[in-house]
């Protein structure tokens, strides 16, 4: 059974025209977007960098859902099980992970946050550890694992134009120019409406997403002959050998010696993801404390999603499409195989759901690193004297060329050196696991001590992930490696946060013992179980302003 | 519930339970030998695929149970308080039982 059709070859009218005209629709909703739900001054950087803080649970449950689950991970989770089988489902097991995670030690980081009007985390841990240079180096990683975050989103954004035949033009600048558009304008509605934009946008971008997976999975097994046929299909093709390696490409359940690495990127994986500032933003944008709590539940219907947007790679298996048939881009698998599989005005809708399941994340993470610029390098280190509205103004700024960066990185290098900055960006953040979640947790954990084991997470996870190398990579050709002094392989970020730890440990014994100097502690223990219930809610001054 | 309120104590069975309904599924995806196996089937989908998806639906339902459980200890631990402050003469207040850990 082939479906292989004509991916990358000629324009897709149809398609093209319904992708287009959704983007419009989207982008003038994030223009009005402004105007909605505005509490406070628009000056004030928790206004436009966490949307006054006032969304519920309603609200937020699209909010933390469109961050989470991204363009990328639409197209990426789908390719890694096209191109490697059962490992890539980690994914899942890791959307399990997160959730029982964010549960536990989320409400305490919003109670503080709240009590102390902290923004990122570096706030927080500026505050609870009384340390500037530690706040700084979780703001410097959580901009720099950001950013090729950010660019991914173009990637995603990239293959859906390829596979409908607008990237494949021989002209470069022919073929950047809707990308460029669309992020000028991504980059303007940010500007204008802050975290307001993706959070309306979020509830269009969720609706067309939800369709397309309803539907895929339903349609396309029955046109390709149904699960059983799909699984052997996989099974079968990914049993291959490669004629370069002469080993098989993977297979459907996990061979010895994946169980491990299965287990830590799923860990790694959960435990990293409240890392990144993005994700923490719709977590403080909040209005109580227990809106997270009871969203756990809710958010569990995106991971079962993606469970099943896993699934579409081993279906584009079945469908025929091969490494060669995708212009030798995996990632092209799962926009293929709906221009393949749906009648032409549904892959519009498919494709326009991966497009604006792109501008979410990328809007939500610009504005995130954005916030910790201002908060924890401009006003630490640069001006402490900035008024909101100057706070305000850098931030905006910084959004656009945090985008800007993004965009330049991917038109510059490729495609390739986005997903392995990604990569590393995801063992670099692990490395604020123990200053951030420990802090919410503990004292115990000297500022120096915490540092030095970041440090030490950082350098032996990026030289660690450096120096894999594959018959088609020099560098970063995996996520797992072998852990030093055996022969089991795990994932890096897992065995970099493990050294960091053991650094952590050995260091604050030290420090302990010389009595160094432990840094003010601005939160008391009260302050961890904050509910604005208590307090009259000082922070809802409505005052609509017209400006 | 009769006579005068005892004060909750720092582990209470609800509070057991929320972390018991948290802790499961994490326990159930690190126990990867458990479910890395093909058969028994289910519609076509392999144990490895479909466990994990039921194990997502699983764990929507146990946030759920741990949500309500915390919930309800919450609420407990406030009434316990405020009828302590209104049954204590003199300056109340500033008491801070609430402290505990989550």
């Amino acid at each position: 059974m082939k479906f292989v059709a004509s991916a990358g070859s000629g324009v897709h009218g149809v398609e093209l025209g319904i992708v287009t005209g959704l983007f419009v629709l989207v982008a003038v909703l994030g223009f009005l977007a402004a105007r909605w739900r505005r509490t406070g001054s628009q000056r004030d950087l928790l206004e436009w960098g966490l949307g006054g803080r006032s969304f519920g649970g309603f609200i937020t449950w699209f909010l933390i859902g469109g961050d989470l689950y991204t363009a990328y991970t639409f197209v990426a989770v789908p390719a890694s099980l096209f191109a490697t089988g059962a490992l890539g489902f980690f994914a899942v097991g890791y959307t399990i992970l997160v959730w029982p995670l964010v549960f536990i030690f989320l409400p305490r980081l919003w109670s503080v946050s709240r009590k102390h009007g902290y923004v990122t985390p570096a706030d927080f841990v500026k505050g609870r550890h009384g340390s500037r240079g530690l706040s700084l180096a979780i703001a410097v990683t959580g901009i720099v694992a950001t950013m090729p975050y950010i660019a991914l989103q173009l990637v995603g954004i990239q293959s859906v134009l390829y596979v409908m035949g607008v990237g494949s033009s021989s002209s470069s600048f022919e073929q950047d120019l809707p990308l460029f558009i669309a992020f000028v304008i991504l980059a303007a509605f940010t500007y204008t409406s802050g975290l307001r934009a993706p959070a309306i946008i979020a509830f269009v971008k969720d609706l067309l997403i939800y369709v397309t997976i309803l539907v895929a999975i339903i349609y396309i097994p029955m046109r390709l002959g149904g699960w059983t046929h799909i699984f052997s299909a996989a099974s079968a093709r990914l049993a291959t050998k490669s004629p370069t390696t002469h080993l098989p490409a993977g297979s459907t359940l996990l061979a010895h010696g994946n169980t491990l690495p299965f287990a830590t990127l799923a860990i790694g994986s959960a435990m990293a993801l409240f890392m990144y500032p993005h994700a923490q933003i719709g977590v403080l944008a909040t209005k109580r404390r227990s809106t997270v709590r009871r969203n756990v539940s809710a958010l569990t219907i995106y991971s079962l999603m993606l469970g099943f947007v896993a699934l579409l790679g081993y279906m584009a298996i079945a469908g025929g499409f091969t490494t060669k048939t995708l212009g030798n881009n995996t990632q092209h698998a799962v926009p293929a195989l709906f221009d393949a599989m749906f009648p032409s005005w549904f892959a519009g809708i498919a494709l326009a759901a991966i497009v604006i399941g792109a501008l979410v994340p990328a809007a939500i993470m610009s504005i995130a690193a954005a916030n910790l610029f201002t908060r924890n390098i401009y006003v630490d280190f640069i001006k402490p004297d900035a008024s909101p509205k100057l706070q305000t103004d850098v931030s905006k700024w910084v959004s656009l060329l945090v985008k800007f960066g993004a965009l330049a990185f991917v038109l510059g290098l490729d495609a390739t050196s986005a997903i392995n900055f990604q990569l590393l960006g995801g063992v670099l953040i692990l490395q604020t696991f123990p200053a951030i979640v420990g802090g919410l947790y503990t004292r115990y954990f000297h500022r120096w001590a915490l540092l030095a084991g970041w440090a030490a997470g950082i350098v032996y996870g990026a030289v660690v992930a450096w120096k894999q190398s594959s018959a088609t990579q020099h560098h970063f050709a995996s996520q797992v490696a072998l852990i030093p002094w055996t022969h089991q392989k795990a994932y890096i970020a897992v065995t970099a946060l493990v050294v960091n730890l053991v650094v952590l440990v050995v260091a604050n014994f030290i420090l302990r013992a010389v009595k160094a100097p432990p840094g003010i502690d601005a939160t008391s223990p009260a302050d961890y179980d904050h509910d604005v219930e208590h307090e009259e809610a000082v922070e809802v001054t409505a005052k609509p302003e017209t400006v | 519930m009769s006579g005068a309120p005892t004060p909750p104590r720092t582990i209470t069975p609800l509070r057991l339970f929320a972390t018991l309904c948290v802790l499961a599924p994490t326990v159930a995806v690190i126990a990867v030998p458990t479910y890395n196996s093909a058969t028994p089937r289910l519609g076509g989908f392999p144990f490895f695929y479909w466990y994990q998806l039921l194990l997502v639906v699983l764990t929507g339902i146990l946030m759920v149970a741990a949500f309500w459980a915390i919930k309800i200890d919450e609420g407990r631990r406030k009434r316990f308080k405020a009828a302590a402050i209104a049954a204590a003469p003199g300056p109340a207040g500033d008491d801070d039982e609430e402290g505990v850990a989550e």
